[in-house]
């Protein structure tokens, strides 16, 4: 019988039928936020908390970024750094760290929110070609694993390959142990990873006011010079019934004061969201004026979708 | 939670409007441009939808 303490180091070699293995990369999520085990006791709870996590607001802890789907991958990941001997014995003395090139399709405007997350030490998920997300855990919390993103592109294409609009994801995977040896996954195939959502930010702004009523647009900031895009046409009829969703208030620096907001309509000649406030109070408040709008969960139950509305606050006029 | 009261595309705070006179709300409200027989009625509505009860006046109390 050979002398060996292997059994209090090791574990067994058998595997068990159908073992998962990461497939081909459909998606990344950018996921610095836990999911409870609650939250993963079966596929329909887990995968309710993605869709409802990715309609956080970005101000969030657990809210989901979603990135576009993958259409190209390269493993760029480091070396392993090998040793020899003399006499011809060679081994590995170091593990390369796993990182990845990834292609995704992205306009000039989103590469530039993708940016925000350069270099920034964050968490991911990985959902796979097989419907398998992959993540790891921290305690009994499902967390992503650490990594670092860096986007390029919007360069001139050069006519030679496809490059318009494609964007160049560099990976880069911080801990093997969490991406080799504590992987987590789960199967979710039977539902439908597009619903689990990326949003854009919409800010509200002042356009203009006849005393107590004001006029606050809500554009997409973008590049174009010309004009920014208005939501108007596609959700401004919507975003004026949901009254009981805003909140105002006055004051100094950011304002707590509560304004009553009495009435809100649809400007269909301004293309803004007419919002009028308590005349007595209005007339009253002082300082600056921050409107708040329904959050992004809120606006998604009322058919607005992929949209993030983003707080106002300016001096009263 | 507050209660609103649509009309047309103007949603109105039944809260606000319920507390306040008829002809205080209606000249408030009076950039929607909408009749003041409509006005009314969304005035009553949201008295009806809050449960809005006319506070007693001093002599009847």
């Amino acid at each position: 019988m050979a002398l060996s303490i292997c059994g209090s180091s090791v574990a067994n070699t058998g595997e068990i039928q159908c073992d998962k293995s990461r497939g081909v990369l459909k998606k990344l999520f950018i996921f610095n936020g836990s999911i409870p085990s609650a939250s993963y006791a079966d596929e329909a709870t887990l995968f309710a908390k993605l869709v409802e996590n990715s309609k956080l607001s970005k101000t969030e802890t657990n809210k989901i970024f979603v990135i576009n789907e993958a259409q190209d991958i390269v493993d760029a990941s480091e070396a392993n750094t090998e040793g020899t001997l003399g006499l011809g014995f060679k081994a590995v003395l170091r593990e390369g760290k796993p990182s990845y090139t990834i292609k995704i399709f992205a306009g000039g405007d989103l590469l530039k929110r993708l940016r925000t997350f350069n270099n920034q030490t964050v968490r991911f998920f990985e959902w796979d070609a097989n419907s398998t997300l992959w993540g790891t855990k921290s305690g009994t919390n499902f967390v992503g694993y650490q990594g670092k993103f860096f986007f390029v592109g919007n360069k001139l294409a050069t006519g030679q390959n496809v490059e318009e609009g494609v964007v160049t994801i560099t990976l880069s995977i911080l801990s093997t142990s969490e991406y080799f040896d504590n992987p987590y996954w789960a199967g979710l195939s039977a539902y439908n990873i597009e619903d689990v959502k990326p949003l854009i930010d919409v800010p509200l702004a002042y356009v203009s006011n006849v005393t107590n009523v004001h006029q606050i647009s809500m554009k997409v900031a973008g590049s174009n010079l010309i004009t920014d895009f208005n939501i108007y046409d596609e959700f401004g009829t919507p975003i004026a019934a949901m009254d009981a969703d805003f909140s105002a208030f006055s004051g100094a620096g950011d304002p707590t004061t509560s304004l009553a907001i009495t009435s809100i309509t649809a400007n269909a000649t301004l293309e803004t969201l007419a919002v009028t406030y308590d005349s007595t109070a209005y007339t009253a408040a002082t300082g600056n004026i921050k409107l708040v709008p329904p959050t992004p969960a809120e606006l998604d139950a009322a058919d607005v979708t992929g949209v993030e509305l983003i707080a106002v606050t300016y001096p009263k006029p | 939670v507050a209660k609103w009261i649509r009309f047309e595309k103007v949603t109105f705070n039944a809260d606000w409007a319920a507390s306040k006179t008829f002809e205080y709300f209606r000249d408030h409200e009076k950039h929607h441009g909408i009749p003041d027989e409509k006005m009314k009625e969304i005035h009553e509505a949201a008295r009806k939808v809050t449960g809005w009860v006319e506070p007693q006046s001093e002599s009847e109390s």
